[in-house]
């Protein structure tokens, strides 16, 4: 008897479910043949097996599920809006998305703000800037619901600046 | 061997007739099939209301995509993949829910054909009624506590009566890969329900 019955006892699961190479095989069917114990064992777990094959769950499904099945098969598909495919792409929540795109529009917006430009930079506007600006205001001034007074000193700043710039 | 034969026989046609847009064909699939997907589910999810839905969800996703089936003949195994992969999303959801319906429930109704089949069986004798019926409840919760892989491997093997190379196709994996997960599976049980044989 060469195996020890402890693993003879560890193998016979494998040995039932047909993976043991055909010498383990062997080896595990001499020693059932000449220890009881072991043969109890193997006994036993067969008759678990039995068990279990004869009694598994066969359950009667619930009334009405083709219904349902019926009912989405049929009903026409709801487009799905390109924000929610996007989001379904990127599979993440929507409250994510928002935050993630509201941190985007701070950094993109706190980069093109003119805070961010440096003292030395040149932000001053050119004449052809300050003459477009003016013929703009004057023109949209007249506009019934215009604010007047607000072109008027739109108006003038864009002079001034231009004065300033030809003098 | 015939009657297996004849069954697909019957379900390529319909497969056929589906690809066509026959609905009626379709609701035929799915009287001769939801058993089987329920049971599955059933068995996987251990929940009823959950595996109701995967069910149906099964068989819509099963219907809109049938043009994907490459061949008529591969749709019982195709299906019951897709039982299993639908199971795995659910149970993935069910991590954020985390709401579990035990089986007692549905044993102690009554509502099983397990219970429903051991009372036809037994009826004569209540006292082996009530012994069957115990068997039955320890046998699925047994089942029910294994380890996701080892379970779909079992109720594929044991509640679909699968082989071994069908179960293989079925969870995409190598042979080997099945027999040593039911080789496993089988010990546990054996652990799990030795009490309740006698040798």
């Amino acid at each position: 008897m060469l195996m020890k019955c402890e693993n003879v006892r560890q193998l016979l699961a494998e040995y039932r479910s047909d993976i043991l190479s055909p010498r383990k095989n062997r080896e595990i069917e001499e020693h059932i043949a000449a220890c009881s114990d072991c043969a109890r064992e193997l006994n036993e777990f067969d008759a678990v097996m039995a068990l279990v094959e004869s009694n598994v769950p066969d359950y009667t499904p619930p009334q009405g599920l083709w219904n349902g099945v019926y009912n989405k098969i049929t009903s026409p598909e709801q487009p799905v809006p390109v924000f929610g495919k996007i989001q379904q792409w990127l599979r993440i929540p929507i409250h994510a998305a928002g935050v993630g795109a509201a941190a985007l529009a701070i950094v993109v917006g706190l980069f093109f703000s003119p805070v961010h430009q440096s003292p030395g930079s040149d932000l001053r506007m050119t004449t052809a800037d300050n003459r477009y600006i003016q013929a703009h205001a004057y023109s949209v001034s007249q506009s019934p619901l215009a604010d007047r007074a607000g072109y008027v000193s739109l108006i003038t700043f864009s002079q001034e600046s231009e004065d300033e710039q030809t003098h | 061997m015939a009657k297996e034969g004849l069954v697909t026989y019957v379900d390529n046609d319909l497969v056929r007739r589906i690809r066509e847009g026959d609905v009626t064909a379709f609701e035929e699939l799915f009287a001769r099939h939801q058993r089987r997907v329920y049971n599955i589910c059933l068995q996987i999810l251990n929940n009823e209301a959950e595996a109701a839905d995967v069910t149906q969800d099964v068989f819509v996703k099963a219907y809109k995509s049938i043009k994907s089936l490459k061949s008529d003949a591969a749709f019982v195994g195709w299906l019951k993949t897709l039982a299993v992969n639908m199971c795995r999303d659910a149970l993935r959801k069910r991590v954020r829910t985390a709401s579990v319906q035990s089986l007692d429930k549905l044993i102690e109704t009554g509502d099983g054909d397990c219970l429903q089949r051991e009372i036809e069986d037994w009826s004569h004798n209540p006292e082996r009624s009530m012994d069957k019926r115990e068997t039955c409840k320890i046998v699925q919760k047994a089942i029910s506590s294994l380890s996701l892989d080892y379970r779909e491997v079992v109720v594929l093997f044991y509640v679909d009566g699968a082989e071994v190379n069908e179960i293989a196709k079925t969870l995409n994996s190598p042979v080997g890969t099945i027999k040593s997960r039911l080789a496993r599976a089988r010990a546990e049980l054996k652990r799990k329900l030795a009490h309740l044989v006698e040798t």
